[in-house]
């Protein structure tokens, strides 16, 4: 929500060329200004923002529409260019542009930038987002995505699409998503609640990985560090067959679950333990961090 | 526009006065407006003390010596680029690092497919007769290039990035680096050890890709000056 | 053999020039003798600006990027100078990494109506660098530039990107808030 006092002042904006312009305002504030216009657009294309500096905030709606509102100041103008399958936001000058954009949610969307801030919801076409020092939040994807962040925290939130994220040293945070999940950092740590993935690669070098939910049937599923610690919660009436392999793996895996190592499931530094009826495929790497197996709500000490 | 803080239409104007930057007939219409008003005039005294005030403050150093801190975020090499340590005694097969430059992806796309004919092995993928070539010593030449491009790079154009930038990249190779020679310690003593030939390839998979995201910052000219 | 360090009152513009082509070529200990020359007015920059809390961060960041830029140090300035500028300008790129902490600076009614007035617990007379911190951040930066360290509005408005008419008028605030601290 633009702030209230931002909302009554609209500068004009030119039309985009090739498009019928549903709505546009203009209001001044002084140096301040928003754009608010709305362009239709036909089903496959994509919004690409390549220059983001500021936040982009994206809501899907129920029409082949797209509409921008941008604070920026005066000097700024927002471009908004449709070619071919793309529609095209770019900035003309070097203010900071904050975005709120509503988009149908078969479209897609790229944004890149450098200070950017990317919080997306509800969008079933593919995304895109690349930021190095901005978070980025996803909610209710069910498409695909692949962002990247090198200082941001990456939270996906609900859905279930095919994400791919990435953050160098920042932390990933998943809340209740479920899809296909493959995320990847190296010093920040990983955390998924309430996660039910039917497939998932959660890696990191130095953080620590923390998994509860619940694991599908004949659902793969794969948590590695080198030296940060690996803990999952997990329910009791759990089928998983758990591949374990740790640089010393003399000692038997810190489980509260009841899990059989079967006779010769050693083989070098991999231990295979089963739990009920050993569904899901699971795998399990640190070289130097502790794994642990907890059931679902115990609490565990840290060390 | 200046929405008056009082009913006084000069008050708002007082700074500038202050500060010499009243055109001729604002200056003039204000000083005679300043002859009737007593709370102006205070003010103005007060603004004028506010600014002397600040251009007298001392400037003071840190509590603690932050040099140390300055000086290991400095790059040392004698081209003062990239601080990398790229001590790889040990090298692996080419297929290997070919199927570790895939890395995530692959290994995710193969279980998001979940052929009935693609039963991808539990165990990482260098078992059996490929164990054999994890306890050469042969160089990879492939990948030595490749961070050896990518390294250059950076150090050529490392200046186009944020400080701050360059120093969680250069803190999380270090960290990865860290790693890698950790699996290689422990590898020099199991050569043929599959599941630390395979570490050791997804953590130089991973600073590969950092790499290339950093030059892709770098060429990108996100955070120049 | 390398010269003693220098105490950095002992400094002449001569050595300084000496110092800065050494550490260009990566000479790491007459760039100590750069930083110990300018921590207090860098540190001080950076505390005024941003707060206490960054100001750490803030001078080493600035120091590194003085270290990596040296090499386009023309001499046509003073070098005091020149790493003020830098120091100012990672200062601002600073701003605009935190999405919460943005420089929203609006030439609106809004200025004057949200910014908070002085709290109570300042009505004692009270030092102004502790004032400081006390101030709207737009007012605070803006009267740091101006008043501490002495940019023009100009200046101003083209490092922050804001008109010249919201430079003012963040100035007049920052000094009408002030004076109760006096």
């Amino acid at each position: 929500m633009l702030p209230a006092t931002i909302v009554a002042a609209v500068l004009l904006m030119q039309t985009a060329p090739g498009t019928d312009p549903q709505q546009q305002q203009q209001r001044p504030i002084g140096t301040r200004g928003l754009t608010d216009q709305t362009v239709n657009v036909q089903k496959g294309m994509r919004l690409v923002i390549d220059d983001c500096t500021g936040d982009v905030i994206v809501d899907t709606w129920d029409r082949d529409a797209v509409r921008v509102r941008a604070e920026h100041s005066r000097n700024t103008k927002v471009e908004i260019t449709p070619r071919d399958q793309v529609l095209s936001i770019s900035r003309e000058g070097r203010s900071i542009i904050d975005y709120e954009l509503t988009v149908p949610a078969w479209m897609g969307l790229n944004v890149e930038g450098n200070n950017c801030f990317v919080d997306v919801k509800g969008l079933a076409g593919n995304l895109t987002a690349k930021t190095v020092q901005g978070d980025i939040n996803l909610r209710d994807l069910t498409g695909t995505a692949t962002v990247e962040s090198i200082d941001g925290t990456i939270r996906i939130e609900g859905g279930k699409g095919r994400i791919q994220a990435n953050s160098t040293d920042g932390d990933i945070e998943v809340t209740k998503a479920s899809g296909e999940l493959a995320l990847e950092s190296i010093d920040g740590t990983i955390r998924m609640t309430d996660v039910t993935a039917s497939a998932l690669e959660a890696m990191s070098v130095d953080g620590d990985i923390t998994f509860s939910g619940t694991f599908q049937s004949n659902g793969r599923y794969r948590f590695t560090s080198h030296d940060g610690d690996l803990l999952l919660f997990l329910p009791e009436n759990t089928s998983a067959t758990f591949v374990v392999r740790r640089n010393d793996n003399s000692e038997k895996l810190d489980s509260t679950l009841p899990l059989k190592a079967a006779a010769g499931a050693q083989r070098g530094r991999r231990m295979t333990y089963t739990l009920g009826g050993g569904s899901a495929q699971v795998e399990l790497e640190s070289f130097d961090g502790d794994v642990r197996i907890r059931k679902t709500g115990e609490s565990v000490k840290k060390d | 526009m200046v929405i008056p803080m009082s009913t006084d239409p000069w008050i708002d104007r007082l700074s500038e006065y202050v500060d010499d930057e009243l055109v001729p007939a604002e200056r003039l219409q204000l000083e005679q407006h300043l002859l009737d008003c007593a709370r102006c005039r205070e003010t103005v005294d007060e603004l004028r003390d506010v600014s002397a005030a600040a251009r007298r403050l001392e400037d003071t150093p840190p509590a603690t010596d932050l040099w140390p801190a300055v000086a290991a975020a400095l790059p040392r090499s004698s081209s003062r680029g990239w601080r990398l340590t790229l001590s790889l005694p040990q090298a692996l097969a080419a297929s290997l690092l070919l199927m570790a430059v895939s890395g995530l992806t692959v290994w995710l796309s193969m279980s998001m497919s979940r052929a009935a004919a693609v039963d991808v092995p539990v165990e990482t993928r260098v078992d059996g007769p490929d164990a054999a070539a994890v306890a050469t010593t042969v160089s990879d030449p492939q990948y030595d290039r490749a961070v050896a491009d990518l390294t250059k790079l950076l150090d050529q154009r490392r200046g186009r990035l944020d400080p701050r930038t360059v120093r969680v990249i250069e803190r999380n190779l270090a960290t990865i680096d860290r790693a890698i020679n950790e699996a290689l310690a422990a590898l020099k003593l199991e050569p043929t050890d599959a599941y630390l030939a395979a570490h050791v390839i997804e953590q130089r998979r991973r600073k590969l890709s950092l790499l290339r995201q950093a030059k892709n910052l770098v060429l990108a000219g996100t955070q120049s000056d | 053999m390398p010269a003693l360090n220098p105490h950095p009152s002992d400094t002449a513009a001569g050595s300084v020039h000496d110092d800065v082509t050494r550490a260009a070529g990566g000479d790491v200990a007459a760039f100590e003798r750069i930083y110990r020359a300018h921590i207090a007015r860098v540190h001080s920059l950076a505390r005024r600006m941003a707060g206490p809390a960054q100001a750490d961060e803030l001078t080493q960041d600035i120091f590194v990027r003085a270290w990596q830029k040296l090499g386009t140090f023309r001499g046509d300035a003073a070098f005091s100078t020149w790493l003020h500028r830098l120091g100012v300008n990672v200062i601002i790129e600073r701003f605009r990494t935190l999405g919460a902490e943005r420089l929203r600076l609006a030439d609106s009614d809004a200025v004057f109506a949200t910014a908070p007035a002085a709290p109570a617990r300042h009505t004692e007379r009270m030092g102004i660098e502790a004032a400081l911190e006390d101030l709207p951040n737009g007012a605070r930066r803006i009267f740091v530039l101006h008043d501490i360290e002495g940019y023009k509005h100009a200046e101003i408005a083209g490092m922050l990107q804001i008109s010249v008419g919201t430079s003012k008028a963040q100035l007049h605030r920052a000094r009408m808030l002030m004076r109760k601290s006096l």
